[in-house]
């Protein structure tokens, strides 16, 4: 079942043979959370009929938002080890993910199999964009905080760059890059995070580093960024000028799905994984689109045991480019994202101009 | 009035000064002058046929119709004559951001029982209000409306708690148009203690259909066409938009009635065309699955063919969670055996009934009766978005006027 899909190799099984290993798993998480979770119990069966789902898209998916405003768990209360926190767009409120032992040591396990198909096995040394405050509180967390301790486990010799207040520890930095410039090392952040002191900090200090042997893993989404007009692509190609950095890699993921992460990889396209899959649904009618149109993204991980955070309707839109035929070479499906979707613009007259 | 030459701008009329509209006197109630204007934006916006395909200022040159503001006179002098009316004084008017038309109502109302009028506009803008203001200032511009122009300003400013207190501190009338956060942060502001404030909170309405009329029915697709005005041409956000579909009736009628009525609805759709916006679908979905939560019974979404329309079929009354409807074409629907049902049901927040297929005097007994403690107002479908002067429970005339007793 679950465990099963940790004996292989992530990126390892075609079509054929991934569909019915992750449809068992899907199903055993759908029925654990409909018999724990009396909430979920209800939404299931206003959607569909439980017992009869025989493909991923007959399931019932949920979107993301209402981790916002209810507390969903699917575990005894007793059982709960740790809450995570979105990091919520400015002005809204954040999610809270209720994790037990079980959901955090697969998420754990699930992002260490993942990662090391792209960094390979062996522990580097790492770089934090980040502040050791981040996971200051261990029972309850930002996403930042769960990405860093991630990471953490699978690095060593860790250098955090920032303090708590946010200062850049220059010194620190430029010992880090001495030190391993001739072994491969790792450098993990978030976004924009890189992208302010990794990049922006350091050039207006002129300061150029050689991290050339680095391979930098970042993810928590674009929007920031794409107000300042940087893409994918100018973020790659200024951190290569500035650090030489040659292997970065993002990632797609949320809070509500901690662990089974969507990596880039070298061809720009993000992938699922063993322990999860991806559908692009018709905003029109929630029917499921091919391959090459877009639409909203819904996000399937088998590793959510506490929550019932399993299958999630997203507000990006995204696009499947394939599945098992992408050029790095890894099997499932690859996708693109487009970004969020627009804000609705609705009429009446309970929108009003607050003062 | 130095203070808010920066932060202030106004809009009609274009040029004016704010201190004499906040120090003027009013007007007679029913001045000639005004009944001129009046008649003259109705006149206008009638007449140019460019402004046909904006329904919303079509209604309202109807509704300014020199007939229908004869009727609100008589309405206004048939009194008792034991008192008198006269204007209150200044009225502070706060426009919804998203229905363009209201504001004009609000104001018009107030202008006819005499008051002057400051009028707070939203940010928000569209081709159909900026053509509408257009109108506005073009006419108030003729020389003959010099009275009008000294007692008028209709302005915008951002969210500045300065200025709305210093209007809301000058004025003997705050009206404030919806949204239950903008009245809490509105009402957190000091009011000049003589003056009356009107509110229009958030409201939620439905439809009530008898299946067995329904089912009858020989001209079903006008019906359609009614409900579809009445549901989607404010999103379902207009204060009076149908949001729940009760049925009335036995449930051997009910389940073909309801099976015709949406495949109608949607074939109606269909023709119109509009396209799904995202955001809204997923607002929707959101929607329903956090009413499903509230819910302690179990409830049904129904299948539907596209995003335009989306239902929940909710058993018990007390499961229908009118805080997270989020307009846009999701309906509720429940049944009942008779309409006497409904009366436990009806919340203060309730204000429309569209009712098809009962009779007045059903409907009357039902409110005589049950006594409901919602519902200001009960209309036929394609009737729910008509504006009234009576809104909400108030007689909009008498309540911007004052009564001046005379017992003599």
């Amino acid at each position: 079942m679950i465990e099963d899909l940790f004996g292989y190799p992530p990126f390892s099984l075609k079509a054929a043979q991934k569909k019915p290993l992750f449809l068992e798993a899907l199903t055993a998480v759908t029925q654990h959370h409909i018999a724990n979770c009396p909430e979920y119990s209800k939404f299931a069966k206003a959607f569909c009929d439980p017992s009869n789902l025989t493909a991923v898209e007959d399931f019932p998916f949920l979107p993301v938002t209402v981790f916002k405003t209810n507390k969903l768990t699917s575990v005894n209360e007793s059982a709960v080890i740790k809450i995570l926190k979105s990091s919520g767009t400015t002005g809204q409120t954040p999610s809270a993910i209720y994790l037990d032992k079980l959901t955090s040591e697969r998420q754990t396990k699930a992002l260490a199999h993942i990662v090391q198909d792209f960094i390979g096995k062996e522990r580097l040394p790492t770089i934090f964009v980040d502040t050791k405050a981040v996971f200051k509180d261990k029972e309850s967390f930002s996403a930042r905080g769960a990405g860093v301790l991630g990471f953490a486990t699978f690095g060593k010799n860790h250098f955090y760059l920032l303090d708590e207040d946010m200062n850049m520890d220059i010194e620190g930095l430029l010992e880090f890059a001495e030190k391993y410039k001739n072994e491969p090392n790792l450098i993990f952040g978030f976004t924009y995070l890189v992208w302010l002191y990794l990049y922006k900090e350091l050039t207006a200090k002129n300061i150029k580093l050689d991290l050339s042997n680095a391979i930098l893993v970042h993810s928590g989404g674009w929007k920031k960024l794409i107000e300042q007009s940087v893409d994918n692509g100018t973020f790659k190609a200024h951190l290569k000028e500035q650090l030489s950095i040659k292997h970065v890699y993002n990632f797609y993921g949320m809070a509500e799905q901690v662990g089974s992460v969507f990596m880039e990889c070298e061809e720009g396209n993000f992938h699922t994984s063993v322990f999860s899959d991806i559908l692009i649904r018709d905003p029109a009618n929630w029917q499921i689109l091919p391959h090459g149109t877009q639409g909203i993204i819904e996000i399937l991980s088998v590793l959510p045991h506490s929550y019932p955070g399993h299958i999630l309707l997203t507000e990006d839109f995204g696009t499947i480019m394939g599945e098992d035929t992408c050029p790095c070479g890894r099997y499932g499906k690859y996708f693109r994202v487009a970004g969020r979707i627009p804000k609705a613009e609705l009429r009446g007259c309970s929108d009003t101009a607050a003062v | 009035m130095d203070i808010f030459k920066d932060k202030v701008k106004l809009i009609c009329p274009l040029t004016g000064d704010l201190a004499k509209v906040v120090a003027a006197q009013p007007l007679e109630p029913f001045e000639k002058i005004t009944l001129q204007f009046i008649n003259i934006v109705s006149e206008t916006i009638l007449k140019d046929h460019s402004l046909r395909k904006y329904p919303e200022l079509i209604a309202l040159a109807y509704w300014m119709r020199s007939a229908h503001i004869k009727q609100l006179q008589e309405q206004f002098i048939n009194s008792n004559a034991d008192y008198i009316q006269v204007p209150r004084g200044l009225a502070f008017h706060i426009a919804p951001a998203n229905v363009d038309t209201i504001f004009v109502y609000s104001w018009f109302i107030s202008l006819l029982v005499g008051n002057t009028n400051i009028v707070r506009l939203s940010s928000k803008t569209s081709d159909q209000l900026e053509t509408l203001l257009a109108i506005l200032n073009n006419i108030l511009a003729q020389e003959q409306f010099e009275q009008l122009r000294n007692t008028t300003a209709l302005l915008r400013y951002g969210h500045d708690t300065e200025v709305t207190e210093f209007f809301s501190k000058q004025c003997d009338l705050r009206i404030i148009w919806g949204g239950d956060a903008t009245i809490k942060s509105i009402r957190a502001l000091e009011l000049n203690p003589t003056a009356l404030e009107v509110v229009f909170p958030d409201r939620f309405s439905y439809a009530v259909i008898d299946a067995q009329q329904w089912l009858a029915h020989t001209n079903k697709e006008e019906t359609i066409a009614y409900f579809y005005n009445d549901a989607f041409w404010f999103d379902q956000n207009a204060c009076s938009s149908p949001r729940l579909v009760v049925w009335c009736g036995a449930e051997k009628d009910i389940t073909p009635a309801r099976n015709i009525f949406w495949q109608l609805l949607e074939e109606y759709i269909t023709t119109k065309n509009v396209p799904v916006q995202p955001a809204v679908a997923v607002q929707k979905l959101t929607a329903e699955v956090q009413t499903i939560f509230n819910a302690k019974s179990q409830v049904t979404v129904e299948q539907s063919a596209s995003n335009a329309i989306n239902r929940v079929f909710i058993e018990s009354f007390e499961d229908i969670s009118r805080d997270a409807h989020c307009g846009g074409g999701l309906f509720y629907e429940t049944t009942i055996s008779e309409l006497a049902e409904l009366g436990n049901f009806l919340k203060t927040k309730d204000q429309t009934l569209s009712a098809f297929g009962i009779t007045k005097e059903q409907l009357s007994t039902f409110i005589k009766e049950n006594k409901p403690r919602g519902i200001c107002r009960v209309v036929p479908f394609g009737q729910a978005l008509t504006f009234s002067n009576y809104w909400d429970g108030l007689d909009l005339l008498a309540t911007f006027a004052r009564k001046v007793e005379l017992v003599v």
